[in-house]
């Protein structure tokens, strides 16, 4: 249903006639409404749900008068009567229609009203004005063109659709088959069955007095109910098992893409191993260097004094070859002092003196002395097996291979220790918890899917035991039928009962073709406007059964959802859901289904933006642009403020609430709260009122 | 985004299941759903769509 123009008069905030008018020639149409807090969009909603369904929203029934706008009221006189109404040019199936729903009330004194007369009415203009009554059929119709239930996600007033369409309710439900006439295709099908049920009647009737055939004519009709129930739950059940089936892929293709269980225990071993490995050669680079340090140790110094030896055996080796070893110089030089009358220290030689240079000259002669001494050129002179050189080589040989395999130790701990790293972080990053709780799905979903089977098993037998008794009663019922006159009729009946039987079956899977499409279009379409704003990286989910709007992330469905998240949400479902129904309407014109042409959906959003963020804001409201025929905005001013730069480009026009009140009544307002910024232009909305008016009231002024 | 389209709803399902129906069922089908599903169905009570499936159920099968 579209809004060309809606009017109001003395109507809530509203004296006098007052009216909006709304684009339709575009295939995207948005008007904008400012309206500061309190100054009537709420008015405006609950205007409409006066119009469609006689709602009175607060004010209870025999009271319908306080809908009556108090500044009217107040200048009606003691006696007189007072009419409000909500009028509305709608168009429906490319036909322009105005309707009016009015209430009328009499005063009784200057606070006392009584309500006289509250009426729904169509308007004729043509020549003249005409005002038809309504028997019923246009309530009924209007009902059906906006349910009742659903008003609230197409004309919402302000609060994210949280309980109501997020979730399984089954109010919501029963709307939802009226607005996508699920519910006369239901009824089709019934009344299918009920004339079913009336030829078995009148089959039992027409085969007169005869008790065994009426007994065989109602064992019939019992088998074919529970055959026809048997075939239900057989569909339920394929259905319940390609649905366990297909979970059963899913899950097994996520848990491969997550990791096998073992996988894990795989990465741990490894982790282990390479442990062990860097122990190992840790242990061997510290043996390596006791072993360096005890061989460095034990050389007596040998490696650092062998850089003197070279000099050393020079020395050595010249004294030798210059006979000047101390065995030489000793002898010579004793028999020399001794030749002298004196000794070296000035005394006269005498026995004591000669017999002392006689013992050092023994002593310096040792054949141990001078061995020693050789033994010390030969040690020297590198040629024997003991000697310093060899010892040396020997030495620098044995460390050079430990320092040698310290160096490979090294490197080993160091290669070990990055695959303990390495293996570390593959541990970290293996995400044990999901795949132990997907492995825990994946058996449940085995486990359900050999249960449907086994119940398709079972279910499949019983309906053929089924059809074979039906068979059976079928030949006797033959074999039984009364011959006569009445054996044309009562075959006539038969074939009525068949046809309505099959008429039921073909309605019934029909609907069942129906729900699979309007499931597939509802989640691609939700899915494709929600699912690339929203930030957790969740996606919108419809349950095939309800087809109802959720959220999901990994499998899971999240039921605490952020303001911005279950508005985009919500709002996503109920523009697909408007598109869907006029599909709809489309595909039954081809089948041959009057269920007329043109059948869009209007929206009227009281402060779509509030509470949520402002990127979710804009988000919302690019998404909004162009996605249906006609939407109404009634935005506050931080809300304009945050989507006015998506929003005032496309706005086909822009509507203010003027709001006229007491002076002392404007001290107390936010001031800043009705000054708004429109093309450039600051417009203020706060007007104040003359002293000869008492009632704060609000005037829909055009702006753009 | 883009949009959904109008032709994406597919009934082809029904289509289908109506193509395996001779002719005077496809035709009962497309009747007894003008009377309960379209428009004209809220200006008729229950009793009366009845009587005009029942008739619609002798017609065909003439």
């Amino acid at each position: 249903m579209i809004f060309h123009e809606l009017r109001l008069s003395n109507f809530l905030v509203f004296p006098g006639e007052q009216s909006i008018s709304i684009p339709t020639k575009n295939e995207g149409n948005m008007v904008v409404i400012l309206a500061p807090n309190n100054t009537g969009k709420t008015s405006i909603i609950r205007a409409l749900k006066f119009l469609l369904y006689g709602h009175l929203a607060g004010a209870a029934s025999s009271f319908e008068h306080k809908l009556l706008n108090d500044s009217a009221k107040s200048t009606t006189a003691i006696g007189g009567a007072l009419s409000g109404w909500v009028e509305a040019t709608i168009e429906r199936d490319g036909e322009m229609r105005c309707i009016r729903r009015t209430i009328t009330a009499k005063k009784g004194s200057s606070d006392t009203w009584r309500t006289a007369e509250m009426k729904l009415e169509e308007i004729k203009r043509g020549h003249s004005t005409v005002f038809v009554p309504d028997g019923g059929t246009l309530q009924r119709e209007l009902r059906r063109l906006v349910p009742e239930m659903l008003f609230d996600a197409f004309y919402f007033q302000g609060e994210p659709l949280k309980g109501e369409l997020l979730g399984d309710v089954g109010s919501i439900r029963k709307s939802l088959n009226a607005f996508l006439h699920e519910d006369r295709w239901e009824a089709a099908e019934q009344a299918a069955e009920a004339a079913r049920e009336y030829y078995a009647k009148e089959r039992l009737k027409a085969g007169g007095k005869d008790v065994e055939y009426r007994a065989k004519l109602e064992e019939e009709e019992l088998l074919k109910k529970l055959l026809s129930q048997k075939r239900e739950e057989l569909r339920d059940t394929q259905a319940h098992l390609s649905e366990a089936i297909a979970e059963f892929d899913e899950t097994t293709q996520a848990l491969q893409e997550l990791g096998k269980p073992a996988e894990a225990d795989r990465l741990l071993g490894e982790r282990n191993a390479a442990n062990l490995q860097f122990d190992l050669a840790k242990r061997g680079r510290m043996q390596a260097e006791a072993e360096l340090a005890r061989l460095v140790g034990s050389s007596n110094g040998i490696a650092f004094v062998l850089s003197a030896l070279p000099k050393a055996q020079k020395i050595l080796g010249k004294m030798q070859a210059d006979n000047i070893l101390p065995a030489d110089v000793t002898e010579g030089f004793v028999d020399r002092v001794l030749a002298q009358p004196k000794c070296v220290c000035g005394r006269d030689h005498d026995s004591q003196t000669r017999l002392a240079w006689n013992n050092y000259k023994t002593k310096t002669l040792s054949a141990d002395l001078s061995r020693d001494l050789s033994d010390l050129l030969d040690s020297i002179g590198g040629s024997g097996r003991q000697s310093y050189v060899i010892r040396a080589r020997q030495l620098a040989g044995t460390l050079a291979e430990k320092r040698s395999a310290r160096a490979k130790s090294i490197v080993n701990e160091q290669k070990f220790s990055a695959a303990v790293r390495d293996a570390d972080e593959r541990l970290n990053a293996f995400p044990v918890e999901e795949v132990r709780s997907m492995s825990l799905r994946l058996s449940k979903v085995a486990a359900e899917r050999q249960r449907l089977g086994g119940s398709l098993q079972q279910v499949e037998i019983a309906i053929r035991t089924t059809e074979n008794g039906c068979k059976r009663v079928a030949e006797e019922i033959r074999r039984l039928a009364p011959k006569g006159a009445n054996s044309g009729k009562l075959d006539q009946l038969k074939k009525a009962q068949d046809r309505s039987e099959k008429l039921r079956q073909l309605i019934h899977d029909s609907r069942a073709q129906l729900n699979k499409a309007f499931h597939l279009i509802l989640q691609a379409s939700v899915a494709s406007y929600y699912d690339g704003s929203a930030y957790d990286g969740s996606s919108a989910k419809i349950n095939p059964y309800t087809l109802l709007p959720a959220v999901e992330v990994n499998g899971e469905v999240r039921k605490n959802l952020g303001g911005g998240q279950s508005q985009l949400l919500a709002l996503a479902y109920i523009v697909s859901l408007a598109r869907l129904r006029k599909s709809l309407h489309k595909e039954m014109q081809r089948l041959g289904v009057g269920l007329g042409k043109l059948d869009d959906q209007s929206f009227l959003l009281d402060s779509p933006f509030d509470k949520m963020t402002e990127t979710y804001a804009v988000k919302i409201a690019e998404f909004l642009k162009g996605n249906a025929r006609q939407i109404v905005l009634l935005l506050a001013r931080k809300q304009w403020e945050m989507v006015r730069g998506s929003i005032e480009p496309s706005a086909d026009r822009i509507y203010a609430f003027d709001y006229h009140t007491l002076p002392e009544k404007i001290a107390t307002l936010a001031l800043d709260d009705f000054v708004y910024e429109v093309e450039g232009k600051r417009v203020s909305l706060l007007h104040k009122l003359p002293a000869t008016d008492q009632h704060p009231h609000t005037t829909i002024v055009e702006l753009v | 985004m883009p949009p959904i389209s109008d032709s994406e709803l597919n009934i082809e399902g029904i289509q289908k299941l109506l193509q395996e129906e001779e002719i005077n069922m496809q035709n009962l089908f497309k009747k007894v759903l003008n009377f309960y599903v379209s428009n004209d169905a809220v200006r008729k009570t229950d009793d009366e769509k009845l009587d005009l499936l029942k008739k619609a159920i002798d017609e065909s099968l003439k």
